[in-house]
């Protein structure tokens, strides 16, 4: 099982984009973090599982993008009609669990974001997935087999 | 700097990115990222390529 989300599933190209990948996110951790941490340090706008997956959303963002035009995120013998399908579905089912906090009035509750805001966050992660992974099957489609 | 030895090589064996790749294990878009001198491949997947490619270190990636 474990095998399956393993870093020897890359190539050795992957692995070094991926390296590249990882370094950004956490540089955007960590900018993130302090960025939540003194924002919320003013004025309390969110619960801190709320923060933390906003921070997480964000530096997720730089990896998933460098990744997938780097080709370095799918697996080759996978299928990716299965993925696509996957995060297509997660996006999406993260948005409307936040779109139903939203209309119960519990997405934010006296100016401060709720645990709801955490499934926005990472909904729109996920959506942002869909539509990176989309061009960047349109490029590869377009370019041919030997570009 | 584009590898056009190794492209030559490729071609003179009629085989595509896709095979090339599957023969050496990696992805086609590893292949197509060294012919287009997009990326420096360690010298364990150099000597795999040049085993499929039947070639020399020599002919396929040394650069006078």
């Amino acid at each position: 099982m474990w095998n399956k989300f393993s870093e020897d599933r890359y190539d050795e190209r992957q692995t070094a984009v991926r390296g590249r990948a990882f370094k950004w996110a956490y540089g955007t951790l960590l900018v993130a973090l302090v960025l939540y941490a003194v924002t919320d340090g003013v004025w309390d706008w969110c619960v801190p599982l709320a923060g933390c997956a906003a921070a997480i959303s964000v530096s997720l963002v730089p990896f998933l993008l460098i990744c997938i035009f780097g080709e370095a995120y799918w697996w080759t013998d996978v299928s990716r009609a299965g993925q696509f399908v996957s995060v297509a579905l997660l996006g999406s089912l993260n948005l409307a669990i936040a779109a139903v906090a939203a209309a119960n009035g519990e997405l934010v509750v006296d100016g401060v974001v709720q645990i709801g805001g955490a499934n926005l966050a990472l909904g729109l992660v996920f959506i942002l997935v869909f539509i990176a992974a989309a061009i960047q099957r349109h490029r590869l489609r377009r370019g041919g087999e030997d570009e | 700097m584009k590898n056009l030895r190794m492209k030559a090589a490729r071609a003179a064996l009629d085989l595509s990115q896709q095979q090339l790749a599957d023969a050496v294990g990696v992805t086609r878009q590893t292949i197509n990222a060294i012919e287009r001198g997009d990326y420096n491949p360690t010298i364990k997947l150099c000597l795999a390529i040049c085993r499929a490619l039947g070639r020399t270190l020599d002919e396929l990636f040394w650069e006078e």
